[in-house]
């Protein structure tokens, strides 16, 4: 029991290890999209979050803004707006790559109707 | 069933009010695709009850309705689902409908994190998905029951590697294991059939204790596991890479590829290429013996699902395996000569192919109606050492189904469907003895069985649920008519408690040599005292299910009871004496009338989501087994009565990183016993001798993932507290003698074991 005890102390400092190494000093950018609805935040949320740099990320599928939380000293703003790029959607005045776009479901791009912008950081 | 893939839910939809009175209904249809991922569902049809008023979603499974006034049910409708309707309030403009392939008939909220969750149909039916599956090493079916009671897993022998399932605290011969809903594990593949399913080619397991559904057969006394593999048309990932090494030296590969077949039609294929290895011999205990068998396994699959317009639609797949096991004393080479101056070994050799195709067919003016077909193929072949005896058997067998499912009346509460079925086994086994001339064992045995089933489910108001079956099956091998009556309730309290009840009969065809080849690892002789009959049970369950609210997700509470009570049973006696099992039936010539054999199985659950993204499952079983062995009722041997679990997942944001520990207890078990008058002298040393009972023992497992964009890494320790059984051959030092005995596991066999492992996988969007 004892060696127990000392797995699950040890397995709860990895945890919070892991946990405490997130926070340090951040920024915040918040970049206009063409992306719409859920769909594109299904995509996003398997990308943005394990861009370098990049610990979290919020969308709003009603305005397309996408808010990304990143460590300044690992990336910059112009290199988040190209990954996005890179993946088809536009970002503020970088154009998505035309391919890529090609590939995105149609759905991601299909206007949502007004309405308050949901909570929505694909982390829930 | 298949057809009764039902729709499982509907989330998610976010009310915009404003205008009273609203034109069109807008929404998504989509389903959960591997890793909970969420995909769209083309060419699902919506229609509103009692109207010519439908639409098809789109390729992106969009779809867009008029609104009826008046009309609040939309029925959605998809071929490999069951159709279900959903309530939709006047005022509502859209609606995000999403398919789930559980067999269910209404809908429950899934969190698409969840490693598990019940099912709303009438039998009580508990999923793991494809995440959940990830916790575990996973490297085959076997491994993936770690996190949950209702299933126990064991080594069968201390040799072979053979690993085998209970449920209800009876063996797992006693569990009919379905691949989406066709009868798959049977026969030959008893014995190590779990381990010819990989685990990364499933995509959700389904666990029903009890009586189950009479649409797929008279068997399943203890209850039914349903495999889903992953499927062509809804699966997300383009590739899957999966590598997997351990300390003890085995390896695993898995590549999936899924691609489309046609440009224009739906047609879509998926490949499963699967490869093992065991390469290191390995002798921890120091008994002279290999503590896992030396394997190589490739299984692969190809399977393609089509469809045709909103007529018809079909999954076909094709099956092959090979595998090679080589176990026993360190020395042991399988080219050596057979005789008893050797090294003993064991060696078996399996080949298997499986084809199974299942198609359905849609009426259109009748958008309930359906018509579906099974058709399976198997064929097995084994070759097997087992230290001087030689086993060798072959098997093929032929499945077909025919089913119609319809529903009716004004609020289509009438649910029935009906079937045809034939099932044809035919099953050649030679068990020879080497030098021993006298104890050859030869079968060559045809099963050929006919059957038709019918089931009608009733509800009323969507609170109860009633759902009787019946189905009647000749057995020409016995000329014997079986008669299988089943019924199930449902009674849905309130929005979060539930109730089920069933109660049935299930019957079995007992092949002995072939579902005890570990007992083929000890020098105990085989006896049939009689000729066997058909096994007969009934079994009789209930379960309460509540679900509740927590920060995290919906919580869910779960207590079930079953009783299982045998009329009659193959009983594989090990209890008489030490050198040989009696086989015979219940209540056959041997010992006279009132032997019994029964099961009362009691399990409670909770899973907890107590914040974001952690779960914690805490779980408790109690088994009561009794069987009348050796003239004596008493608790069946190497089972635990007391199991519990302590089940931790934690993931951080985006899944980063997954932390997953399993805690599991193990009482005391009952171990076969000598007769005092027949023990000999030397029995009394202790590598030939077993003590009444086992000690108690626990299992610690843990795992940590760490996801990249396409990359995940996953490290993890199995039996971490390091318990082992100290001596698991009786009588190691002499394998050709009298006590050698290698059947007698209570615990792992080997102690602590890492891996690594990683995943890549590339999605199509």
């Amino acid at each position: 029991m004892k060696k127990l005890f000392i797995l699950v102390v040890l397995a709860a400092f990895g945890l919070s290890t892991a946990l405490y190494a997130q926070s340090s000093k951040k920024q915040t950018v918040t970049i206009k999209t063409n992306a719409c609805s859920s769909k594109s935040d299904e995509i996003f949320k398997e990308i943005i979050p394990f861009l370098k740099g990049v610990s979290s990320y919020q969308f709003c599928e009603h305005s397309g803004n996408l808010t990304v939380t990143y460590n300044p000293k690992k990336t910059d703003e112009a290199t988040i707006r190209k990954a996005i790029a890179k993946l088809g959607f536009d970002a503020d005045d970088v154009k998505g790559d035309p391919v890529a776009r090609k590939k995105l479901p149609q759905e991601c791009f299909t206007p949502v109707k007004k309405g308050s912008c949901k909570h929505s950081c694909g982390g829930h | 069933m298949k057809k009764q893939l039902f729709i499982l839910l509907c989330l998610g939809f976010f009310i915009m009010t404003t205008q009273a009175q609203v034109q069109t209904l807008k929404g998504t249809i989509t389903e959960y695709g591997e890793g909970g991922s969420m995909s769209p569902v083309s060419g699902a049809s919506v229609q509103w009850l009692g109207t010519n008023i439908g639409a098809f979603s789109d390729a992106e499974g969009r779809f867009e309705i008029t609104r009826v006034s008046s009309v609040n049910r939309l029925i959605v409708r998809y071929i490999t689902y069951a159709n279900d309707t959903i309530e939709v309030p006047q005022d509502q403009e859209t609606l995000n409908i999403v398919l789930s392939s559980a067999n269910s008939l209404q809908g429950v909220e899934v969190s698409a994190r969840e490693g598990s969750y019940i099912s709303i149909k009438p039998i009580l039916t508990q999923i793991t998905t494809s995440e959940g599956l990830r916790r575990a090493a996973c490297c085959n079916l076997a491994e993936s029951f770690e996190g949950s009671l209702s299933v126990d897993v064991e080594y069968a022998d201390a040799v072979s590697g053979a690993q085998q399932i209970a449920m209800l605290g009876l063996s797992g011969i006693y569990t009919q294991i379905l691949l989406e809903n066709v009868p798959y594990i049977r026969l030959l593949g008893n014995q190590f059939g779990l381990g010819f399913v990989p685990g990364s080619w499933m995509d959700a397991i389904s666990v029903s204790k009890g009586t189950s559904s009479v649409s797929n057969g008279f068997e399943g006394i203890t209850g039914q596991i349903n495999l889903d593999y992953k499927k062509p048309e809804t699966n997300k990932e383009k590739l899957f890479l999966n590598l997997y090494g351990n300390t003890m030296g085995s390896a695993d590969v898995n590549l999936n590829t899924r691609f489309p077949m046609s440009k224009t039609k739906p047609v879509y294929g998926l490949l499963l290429l699967h490869a093992n290895s065991q390469m290191a011999r390995l002798d921890n205990n120091k008994d002279g013996f290999m503590d896992l068998p030396l394997t190589k396994q490739l299984n692969s699959m190809f399977r393609i699902d089509y469809r045709y317009k909103e007529v018809m639609e079909g999954r076909t797949m094709i099956g092959y395996l090979i595998e090679d096991r080589v176990g026993g004393q360190m020395k042991y080479d399988p080219k050596q000569e057979l005789n008893m101056f050797n090294p003993y070994g064991l060696h078996i050799k399996t080949n298997k192919v499986d084809l199974i195709t299942k198609n359905g067919f849609m009426f259109k003016d009748h958008h309930h109606r359906s018509i579906g077909t099974i058709l399976s193929f198997n064929f097995q072949d084994n070759q097997s050492i087992f230290g001087m005896r030689l086993y060798n058997a072959e098997q093929v067998s032929g499945y077909a189904n025919i089913l119609y499912s319809d529903r009716f009346g004004a609020k289509e509460n009438h649910r029935v469907g009906m079937g045809l079925s034939m099932q044809v086994d035919y099953l050649r086994e030679i068990l020879k003895t080497l030098q021993v001339s006298t104890s050859h064992y030869f079968q060559n045995k045809k099963e050929i069985v006919p059957g038709f089933y019918a089931e009608y489910a009733y509800s009323i108001a969507e609170k109860f649920i009633v759902m009787p079956g019946f189905r009647v099956d000749y057995h020409a091998y016995y000329n014997q008519m079986l008669y299988t009556p089943r019924l199930h309730t449902k009674w849905q309290i309130s929005e979060h408690n539930a109730v089920r009840a069933s109660a049935g009969k299930a019957y079995r065809v007992s092949n002995v040599i072939a579902e005890n080849l570990s007992l083929l690892v000890s020098n105990r002789e085989f006896n049939f005292v009689e000729d066997l009959r058909p096994e007969e049970a009934y079994n009789v369950g209930a379960s309460y299910v509540r679900t509740f609210k927590m920060k995290g997700g919906q919580s869910i509470f779960t207590v079930d009871y079953h009783y299982t009570h045998f009329v009659n049973q193959t009983i594989v006696d090990m209890d008489r004496d030490a050198h040989n099992i009696y086989v015979y039936n219940l209540n056959g010539g041997v010992n006279g009338i009132l032997n019994q054999s029964y099961s009362h199985a009691f399990q409670a659950e909770l899973i907890m989501l107590p914040i974001d993204r952690f779960e914690i499952t805490l779980a408790y079983r109690f088994n009561d087994v009794q069987m009348t062995t050796a003239g004596q009722l008493q608790q069946k041997a190497l089972m635990s009565p007391h199991k519990a679990l302590l089940n931790l997942n934690y993931a951080t944001r985006y899944n980063k990183w997954k932390f997953n520990t399993t805690l599991q207890y193990n009482s005391k078990m009952r171990l076969p016993k000598l007769d005092p008058a027949l023990v000999q002298p030397e029995q009394e040393l202790p590598q030939y001798r077993l003590d009444a009972q086992s000690p108690d023992y626990f299992i610690l497992n843990a795992q940590i993932t760490r996801k990249h964009k396409q990359w995940e890494f996953y490290i993890g320790a199995e039996n971490m507290l390091n318990y082992k059984q100290e001596m698991p051959i009786l009588g190691y030092d002499n394998p050709f003698g009298p006590q050698f005995d290698a059947s007698m596991v209570y615990a792992p066999i080997t102690g602590i074991m890492g891996y690594v492992g990683m995943r890549l996988t590339l999605r199509n969007h």
